[in-house]
């Protein structure tokens, strides 16, 4: 048992091994602080995912302690699970939404399917849609929207029900450039707003630009955890960083004009 | 909360019955069919069951007295039967009423037998349960001043073995019936469950819990266990409305034909086996397919 497990997400010692045998994570410590802003790096099949997997519980570690919220999920009873996947919004790179329901009922599918009903869900459902830009899209189907909309849209149900803590999978993994640094935009914004955000890309440009904490896993292990980092080692001199992230409400979101 | 909810889960269980429709569709006739069979067996083991019960009550026990019994002894005897439990009738037939009985009977041949009455004094004693009379019987025949007893033993005793094979057939066939309709129904929903496995997927990201994820399931399959169910019973009443006529033409009291069956009883076991097998159905996929 580590001390003190006050931080938002705190991964002690952390070890994977599938089923079939492949060690996807090995001893990760990893502590984020609230309203973090966190991008999580490393080739294809380093584990970043892996790691995801573990913090709203779809896997459970081989060993090793996952505490979110002061709660050490790996030892968590299966009827708990709901309740931490509530705490725990997350965004694929495959954005998931259901192809024959509205936008503005996509959204609103998560307050529902959690007893949320009537006024409190109409003006919750409104309040995501705003956030992410797409008020005026809400009666369209998915597949009359542009990638980078279908991706505003599964942020915005990922944060209806205004969880402390956001995953995203590879979000821009499907965006061209542009887009790809509008989406960026809207997590960093959503951070703003007082959530900690994980991210996990391979994105060099996104993470370049934007200047977070990076965490660099590798078959893995944590091989970098730096604040302010880049994409790729070669740059500046490696900080390496306890986990204490800066206060991300000092950085203005005016600043993160993307101009190519 | 699920109270709150439920608009949400009857539209969604609507949304996979209608999507569905086809499935649906199909699922229904299968449980209707797969009932209607059930039920058909059901009503013939019940109703020969009913029959092959009622038979032996036709039977009734003669226990002919010594000819040395004396006609008080003979009415004391016959008290003596009717207080003993499980009989529900006792009667003393004198010799002399047997005589004339059997004289009107045979009529004009009366002189092939002379006038001397070889008849004793007999009781006849009716069980209150069919099943019961072979029992009472060899009770009787011990009793002093009972010469002899008479009480179809053979007819009985095979009536009745009938009857416990025709109940215990019928009971394996309706089990094995079920299990099949209820397997039916397993594979309707989880081919329901595939359908939306992208919306469950998203239920269990967000954090619905597994009784609201099933909810709008459980529901599909009772749904297409109790439709079912209904057309099965409807079927079947028809039936029993057909054999009921051509019983009327026949008009013989005692016949197989005769309906025994509790029809309202028969039609609300048939519905409630629809409704369970709808439910343990829509169970046996959910807990395969949410434990994946
Ligand atoms: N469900 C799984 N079962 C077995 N092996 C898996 C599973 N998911 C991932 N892996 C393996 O674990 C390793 C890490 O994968 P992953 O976490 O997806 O990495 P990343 O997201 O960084 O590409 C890879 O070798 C991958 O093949
Ligand atoms: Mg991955």
């Amino acid at each position: 048992m580590s001390a003190n497990h006050s931080a938002v997400l705190d991964l002690v010692n952390v070890w994977l091994r599938y089923g079939n045998g492949v060690l996807a994570l090995q001893g990760v410590d990893l502590r984020l602080e609230a309203g973090e802003f966190v991008f999580l790096v490393g080739q294809t099949g380093s584990g970043k995912s892996s790691l995801l997997c573990l913090i709203n519980r779809e896997v459970r570690p081989t060993s090793g302690e996952v505490w979110v919220d002061g709660q050490d999920v790996a030892r968590l009873r299966a009827g708990h699970v709901p309740a931490l996947r509530r705490k725990v919004g997350v965004v694929y790179q495959d954005f998931r939404l259901l192809p024959d329901r509205t936008i503005w009922e996509n959204v609103a599918f998560a307050l529902r399917v959690i007893g949320v009903g009537g006024r409190e869900l109409s003006r919750r459902t409104e309040m995501a849609l705003d956030v992410v830009g797409l008020a005026d899209r809400a009666r369209a189907l998915p597949h009359q929207l542009s990638g980078g909309e279908q991706q505003r849209a599964t942020i915005a149900r990922a944060i209806v029900n205004h969880p402390p803590i956001l995953l995203a999978d590879e979000p821009t993994g499907n965006l061209d450039p542009d887009t790809s640094w509008e989406i960026i935009q809207l997590l960093n914004k959503i951070n703003i707003l007082g959530t900690t955000v994980l991210v996990a890309s391979h994105d060099q440009m996104i993470v370049d630009r934007l200047q977070k904490r990076v965490v660099e896993l590798d078959h893995g292990t944590v091989v970098r955890d730096e604040a302010g980092g880049r994409y790729a080692l070669q740059a500046v001199p490696t900080v390496r960083n306890s986990g204490q992230g800066r206060d991300p409400r000092l950085r203005v979101l005016d600043g993160l004009r993307y101009d190519p | 909360m699920i109270l709150k909810s439920l608009p949400f889960l009857f539209h969604e269980a609507w949304l996979n019955i209608r999507r569905q429709a086809l499935m649906t569709v199909a699922s229904v006739s299968t449980v209707a069919v797969s009932l209607s069979i059930l039920g058909i067996f059901l009503f013939l083991a019940w109703q020969l069951h009913a029959w092959t019960a009622e038979l032996p009550n036709q039977f009734e026990i003669h226990a002919f007295l010594r000819m040395t019994t004396s006609r008080a002894t003979a009415a004391s005897l016959t008290e003596q039967f009717r207080q003993m439990s499980g009989v529900r009738e006792a009667r003393l037939v004198t010799r002399e009423e047997a005589w004339d009985a059997w004289r009107r009977q045979q009529q004009n041949r009366t002189d092939l037998y002379g006038e001397e009455n070889p008849l004793p004094d007999k009781i006849v004693v009716k069980a209150e349960n069919g099943a019961r009379t072979l029992a009472l019987a060899d009770a009787i025949r011990n009793l002093p001043g009972v010469e002899r007893v008479n009480a179809g033993e053979e007819v009985i005793r095979r009536l009745i073995s009938v009857a416990s094979i025709v109940r215990t057939a019928g009971l394996i066939l309706a089990g094995l019936l079920a299990l099949g309709t209820a397997a039916i129904i397993s594979n309707a929903i989880r081919l329901t469950l595939f359908a939306r496995r992208r919306e469950i997927r998203i239920m269990q990201l967000v954090g619905a819990t597994n009784g609201f994820i099933r909810f709008p399931f459980i529901l599909e399959g009772i749904v297409a266990g109790v439709l079912g169910a209904t057309i099965a019973c409807s079927l079947l009443y028809l039936a029993v409305i057909y054999l009921q006529e051509r019983v009327r033409l026949n008009l013989t009291l005692f016949t197989p034909l005769h309906i025994r069956v509790d029809l309202p009883l028969f039609f609300a076991a048939l519905a409630a086996l629809g409704l369970v097998t709808g439910l343990l159905g829509s169970m046996i996929s959910l807990r395969r397919f949410l434990r994946a």
